[in-house]
């Protein structure tokens, strides 16, 4: 099998993921104008949960159900009870927030179920078929549709729907917003439900390649995180254009170069966008009336 | 144009120096100098006091709270003054400390290496800060989170200077004017607090004086500063840098303390914990930064005969939230607002009395 391409379509599917994981970002972000560092945290408990569903016995289809509907549950009370009410001292202090949900969390975890990895089962182990020489997986194939649709969903959602129209607006300018009616509290609440269960579907799809523990899922936000910054921190295609490159150029970096240089990369790679487009590939420049 | 100049300077020049209110000193951190350094003095005495009273287990870790205590002040700049967060804090650390074991290893002086290390630092820093000042906000945490997760890996991709996963040591015999520089010695300890008070006294004087104003007014109006002609990215630049600055000294404390360093020492939540140390004790104060470090090192190690140490995330979690519920303006300021309230309160029982 040819290294180059290996590395180049693979690179592709995990690209994918990795953008998965930063529109989780960018939906909290368009609402609310911060990043949560929470997001791995939560999925990790509805993996947990997922995982013990799985081991009493519930198939593939009901583990993914509770893992989804967990984290969903999860990031609503999050942001709903923590993060949002602490958006009153301003924009900082409710990010923060979100790393001290994330300490409380990952202690929990550590607690109860231990920091040992587990092995968390994927939607199929069969070969899919090969495509360049690369032989993709079920499991690729289906993290890869069911990531293209998600993309298309939420693309759709912000530009066509109502819902996401308004949640757009309480980020933009939020006095217009409230003037006119707009519920921007419950608003917010929507985008920390809907990052919720994108990450839960994050989790499934990183749990099987990473294996399951307290942090493992936060380490694929990293990527996300770069993700959102090299495409732009309000777009959604960006985030899908940068995570894809992100996933190839990790991937070659490994392959040619040395799999601890990986994040070295990532960072450079990151900087190197923000000095020739400060906001992004695909992210609209912020105008300010003086 | 020159007479302008000329009217200019001879009003600034005339027009009095304004003491702050009560309220607006509390909430700035600026003003009342010999007050905070009085504070800071006396915070120092009893940090050394206990160090010196305690166990070598628990004085080492005073030791190491004092460290990340420098490194947290350095943070505070960037946090308490621009409003921006900084995850780099554990970066810096990391860059000073293996620069010191690697001068040092190529037979440099130790005094020397140490110096250079943390010029290095700096200037890594503000290269550094060139482009993630680009960021606006909270976005730093993005880019700072990135670096400080590349920094162990990056470690062992550099072996032939970190010395890979196995790490690297300290000098050994690094003794400048007798003083025994290593563990949890007593002369450890009082370096580490003479060298954070005179940097907190630095700090302090720079926070009262031009600089703190035009990093202030960088972090608190931007486009006001912009537009009376502060260059922000300029001063952005600068207090990133004086931040890595500070992570570079403590870098090379860290790495005289612990004596052999190694990739698993730097891990991201070193940065974290930096951070989360500034928040809690106070973004904008001196002494508020020794008991952020105090927070950070020596509370996990007090913690470990109540909860398991898996559960200190809980315990820091479960702080850092009631710290930002309370407004995110941290302990000290918070301490600060409540004396003066306390002590009119005792006067007025006396008078009553």
């Amino acid at each position: 099998m040819d290294l180059l391409q290996a590395s180049i379509v693979l690179g592709v599917v995990v690209g994918i993921v990795y953008a998965l994981s930063g529109a989780g970002l960018v939906v909290i972000f368009r609402t609310s104008g911060y990043i949560s560092f929470a997001q791995g945290d939560i999925a990790a408990v509805g993996l947990f949960v997922g995982l013990a569903a799985y081991k009493a016995g519930g198939g593939y289809g009901l583990t993914a159900v509770t893992v989804i509907l967990v984290s969903t549950v999860l990031g609503g009370l999050v942001g709903g009870l923590i993060t949002i009410p602490l958006e009153r001292h301003g924009h900082l202090p409710a990010a923060l927030s979100t790393i001290g949900v994330g300490l409380i969390i990952g202690g929990i975890l550590n607690v109860t179920v231990g920091g040992d990895p587990r092995a968390f089962p994927e939607v199929s182990s069969a070969a899919a078929f090969d495509f360049a020489g690369v032989r993709l997986g079920w499991s690729d194939i289906v993290g890869m549709l069911a990531s293209a649709a998600i993309f298309i969903g939420l693309g759709f959602f912000f530009r066509r729907s109502r819902i996401g129209i308004a949640m757009r607006a309480v980020n933009d300018n939020r006095f217009a917003g409230q003037i006119l009616g707009v519920p921007d509290k419950r608003l917010k609440l929507v985008g920390w439900i809907v990052a919720g269960s994108l990450s839960g579907v994050l989790g499934l799809f990183v749990a099987p390649i990473l294996s399951l523990s307290p942090v493992s899922v936060n380490t694929l936000l990293v990527f996300g995180f770069c993700a959102i910054v090299i495409g732009g921190f309000d777009s959604i295609f960006g985030a899908l254009v940068a995570g894809v490159s992100i996933g190839v150029l990790s991937n070659l970096t490994s392959a040619y170069v040395d799999p601890n240089l990986v994040p070295t990369v990532l960072w450079a790679a990151m900087l190197l966008v923000l000095l020739i487009r400060p906001n992004g590939l695909f992210g609209r420049r912020r105008l300010v009336r003086v | 144009m020159t007479l302008q100049k000329d009217v200019e300077t001879q009003e600034s020049a005339r027009r009095p120096r304004r003491r702050l209110s009560a309220r607006a000193a509390a909430s700035t951190g600026r003003g009342r100098v010999p007050a905070r350094l009085l504070t800071l003095a006396v915070v120092a005495v009893a940090v050394l006091a206990f160090g010196f009273a305690s166990a070598p287990s628990v004085r080492y870790a005073v030791i190491l709270s004092v460290i990340y205590a420098i490194a947290i002040l350095g943070n505070n700049a960037v946090l308490g003054l621009l409003g921006e967060m900084n995850l780099s804090g554990g970066v810096t650390m990391a860059l000073g400390a293996y620069g010191f074991c690697w001068f040092s290893a190529q037979g440099m002086n130790p005094a020397l290496a140490a110096v250079t290390a943390v010029l290095l630092t700096a200037l890594v820093s503000a290269v550094i800060a060139i482009p993630t000042t680009r960021l606006r906000g909270i976005f730093t945490a993005l880019a700072t989170f990135a670096l400080a997760y590349a920094i162990p890996t990056l470690a062992i991709y550099l072996k032939d200077i970190t010395g890979g996963d196995e790490g690297t040591s300290a000098p050994y015999d690094f003794a400048p004017f007798g003083l025994e520089l290593s563990g949890s010695t007593w002369d450890m300890l009082t370096t580490v607090v003479v060298i954070f008070v005179l940097l907190g006294a630095l700090s302090l004087y720079l926070f009262n004086a031009r600089p703190g104003t035009t990093a202030l007014v960088v972090g608190e109006a931007e486009l006001a500063g912009t537009t009376t002609g502060i260059s922000h990215r300029t001063v952005k630049v600068v207090v990133w840098t004086w931040a890595g600055t500070l992570g570079g000294i403590a870098g090379v404390l860290y790495a005289l303390a612990v004596g052999f360093i190694g990739p698993t020492g730097f891990s991201f939540m070193l940065g974290v914990w930096i951070l989360v140390g500034g928040v809690i004790a106070g973004p904008r104060s001196v002494w508020g930064a020794l008991l952020g470090g105090l927070f950070v090192g020596l509370l996990p190690v007090e913690l470990q005969s109540v909860v398991p140490p898996a559960a200190t995330g809980i315990i820091f979690g479960a702080i850092l939230l009631i710290a930002l519920l309370a407004g995110g303006r941290g302990l000290a300021e918070w301490i600060e607002r409540a004396a003066p309230k306390m002590t009119e309160l005792i006067r007025r029982r006396r008078a009553a009395s």
